[in-house]
């Protein structure tokens, strides 16, 4: 018997109010495993290009993995879907908590949302039953309070609820798709996707079964994996600290952009300790993980008191970096409450820092004056005014309407000036680690489909010093600066990855885990045997058809803009990262040579798609 | 002007963060060294205080190695192991995580 998919995908109209199911076929399966890889090949099927993101063509969608639910460590992930109004090329947003396992046991793998409500709605499921229910209780509500209501009075199995804040209501191109009151799928903007549709949630349960093809050896082969896991330090560091604990390091090491991307870390914030281990030492209450997930790196933290009393999720390095080095912000308390705003707002915690960085930046250069701010005395580390300022993007109040889309639109509304101070790629403010220490992250950032984007893979997980002699990695990278001969460890990782999003699993339980592990799981969930030259396919055939997608839009990936801060132009003089500026060229040109596709414009080739089998793919975008 | 703390030797400050600092219980030290001693044999003398460190900075366990610096510098942008120390130096040795 085959497991790890319930075999179907649901498809619901929000203007018609149609609602139909389809199998999930064996030869999609197969060829995209789950996640953003079906996610890509269904939209890039059913949707015509150049749709309005936030108009009724766009389709939404979550798509679970094949271990998504299963005894897999860390199989508990979903994947939102859609064309993105952030970037306008491909988006997608990958996420924990226990909504992935409840949307497989209501008896689907996927859903797929077309089509736009005349109100608010949200989508019930139980156990293949479902309905489009009215949201006018939710609708206006922070996500916290939304949940709750949406998922009381139901009866049955508990349900989940992925869902929207004000944030996503309120079209903010920088909002997220939240579960759990406190995980969010928070890249590329689609919850202003659901917010266009009127679609607070999906909520969704039931008693299915989520089949596995062997469940003893499953079972077996978690034990083992599982026994392995608990001696590494990896795995001891994050169950106690999160990613939280590696910011202090990270500020010295060059790893976190301070002061906009423009500061030094050991000069403009040389003790990020108290917002990193600190933060946790201090101020977390209790820990707590994922549906079913060993490594629980999360943790609720409550500030007990002074203005910032709070009690919420811990934040993660990506706000902790964010709100604390990017902003050379040093309260840990501001940055909880900063982080508890965003989760109940449902907004993308990276996106609102990089915002409130350009703003700040944008405010030393007189661009924008002290009445656009509302007299609010904006600076670095102030931290009140940063929540104030956050309040308003929350709100779409004053100045906080115009940084509510993020840095692209704010920076194309107040002009050229204000241009370098805009950090995004394509849209999509980056994350807090710098390629001017992993160079290989310059090229994900650029090349991937999502632009700017950390949670891809590339040769920035290898560069300090890691070999994958299973993936076919042996050697280590001698000298990361070296633009030349990084493309296939490139390659290798970003496929990889590619698969490992697709499975349903976390990238920290892969990290804690090996890639013989994850094809172990899929092995006995599924029943085919998976190999590393199959799961490094699936990656690419993935990596293919995402790209393709933006291809497809007329967004040529070698085209893409970075900013100059990014790679070092012009480099720092001083720190970790002094005189460092990135060939991203002859960095991306060897990626691409590897891939086996255009070296001129960053696309697949013909070539490339027809020996993936994407024939139909090659056609258009020739 | 740093004096040395004893003919032929030198102090030199190390730091430890992220899950080495959590592997050894400390975060901050200096040790006296052999003037002239390289990166390499600092680690060494760390290594005999705290023998589990030396798989975590040299074991290339998956996801999760050591960058090391010296006064701010990534020893890879200098002589890597064989970067000569001097007296007064800061070593800080930090373990990455990947993504996050």
């Amino acid at each position: 018997m085959r497991g790890g998919y319930m075999g179907k995908i649901l498809f619901v109209n929000l203007t018609t109010s149609e609602i139909w199911e389809e199998e999930l076929s064996q030869k999609l399966q197969q060829e995209f495993l789950g996640g953003y890889g079906i996610g890509a090949r269904i939209l890039y099927s059913r949707m015509k290009p150049h749709v309005d993101p936030l108009g009724p063509d766009n389709l939404f969608g979550i798509v679970t993995g094949p271990l998504t639910g299963t005894p897999a460590i860390t199989g508990n992930r979903w994947v939102a879907v859609a064309k993105s109004p952030l970037t306008h090329t491909w988006g997608d947003a990958n996420c924990g908590g226990t909504f992935g396992p409840a949307l497989k046991r209501s008896g689907y793998d996927a859903i797929f949302v077309e089509g736009q409500a005349e109100s608010p709605v949200y989508i019930y499921i139980q156990d293949g039953q479902v309905e489009i229910r009215d949201a006018s209780a939710a609708w206006g509500k922070e996500t916290w309070e939304a949940e709750a209501i949406l998922k009381k009075d139901h009866g049955g199995t508990k349900p989940e609820a992925a869902l929207i804040g004000p944030g996503g209501e309120k079209l903010s191109l920088i909002s997220a798709v939240m579960n759990d009151e406190g995980r969010a799928a928070g890249r590329s903007g689609l919850g202003a996707v659901m917010g266009s549709k009127k679609l607070k949630a999906i909520v969704a349960g039931g008693s299915q079964l989520i089949p596995v093809a062997r469940p003893a050896e499953m079972k077996k082969v978690r034990q083992t994996a599982n026994k392995q896991m608990i001696k590494r330090d990896i795995w001891k560091f994050m169950s106690k600290y999160g990613t939280t604990g590696i910011t202090g390091g990270s500020a010295i090491s060059g790893d976190s952009p301070v002061r906009n991307w423009g500061g030094v870390g050991v000069k403009d914030f040389p003790d990020a300790e108290p917002i990193g281990k600190g933060l946790v030492d201090n101020y977390k209450e209790k820990s707590y993980g994922c549906w079913q997930c060993p490594i629980a790196c999360g943790a609720i933290v409550e500030v007990k008191e002074g203005p910032y009393q709070v009690r919420g999720h811990k934040p993660e390095y990506e706000t902790t970096g964010g709100f604390g080095t990017l902003l050379l912000n040093d309260n840990p308390e501001s940055i909880i409450y900063l982080n508890d705003l965003c989760n109940r707002a449902g907004l993308d915690v990276i996106s609102v820092a990089g915002t409130v960085g350009f703003a700040i930046e944008c405010l030393e250069h007189g661009i924008l004056t002290q009445e656009d701010v509302n007299g609010l005395e904006l600076s670095w580390g102030n931290h009140e005014a940063i929540v104030q300022l956050v309040r308003d993007i929350v709100e779409r109040r004053g100045i906080g309407n115009l940084l509510a889309d993020g840095v692209k639109v704010a920076s194309e509304k107040l002009g050229e000036r204000s241009r370098p101070f805009a950090i995004h790629v394509h849209g999509q403010e980056l994350p807090m680690h710098d390629p001017r220490l992993s160079p290989g992250y310059a090229t994900t950032y650029m090349l991937d489909a999502t632009p700017g984007r950390h949670t891809q893979g590339g040769s920035h997980i290898i560069e300090e010093g890691a070999t994958h002699p299973y993936l076919g990695i042996t050697e280590l990278i001698a000298d990361k600066y070296n633009y030349k001969g990084k493309g296939k460890k490139h390659k290798i990782m970003s496929n990889y990855i590619h698969t490992v999003n697709a499975a349903g699993i976390c990238l920290f339980g892969d990290f804690c885990s090996t890639p013989e592990d994850l094809a172990q799981f899929l092995n006995e969930a599924i029943g085919e045997e998976f190999t590393a030259e199959r799961i490094l396919t699936i990656g690419e055939r993935i990596a293919a058809i995402r790209t393709a997608f933006n291809v497809r839009e007329g967004i040529l990936p070698m085209e893409i803009k970075v900013p100059d801060r990014m790679v070092g132009m012009p480099p720092q003089t001083e720190g970790p990262l002094q005189d460092v500026t990135i060939d991203l060229k002859t960095q991306n040109e060897e990626y691409l040579r590897e891939m086996g596709w255009d070296l001129k414009t960053g696309a697949p080739t013909i070539e490339s798609l027809i020996r993936l089998g994407l024939a139909d793919v090659a056609e258009d975008i020739s | 002007m740093v004096i040395p703390d004893k003919e032929g030797f030198m102090q030199v400050r190390i730091r430890l963060f992220g899950a080495i600092q959590m592997k050894t219980g400390w975060s901050d030290d200096s040790i006296s060294l052999l003037q002239k001693a390289t990166v390499a044999e600092l680690l060494q003398a760390l290594y005999e205080k705290d023998p589990g460190l030396q798989s975590m900075i040299e074991g290339k366990e998956r996801a999760l190695s050591a960058l090391i610096l010296v006064n701010s510098l990534d020893i890879k942008r200098k002589k890597g192991m064989n970067t000569v120390l001097s007296h007064g130096d800061q070593v800080d040795v930090i373990s990455m995580i990947s993504g996050g």
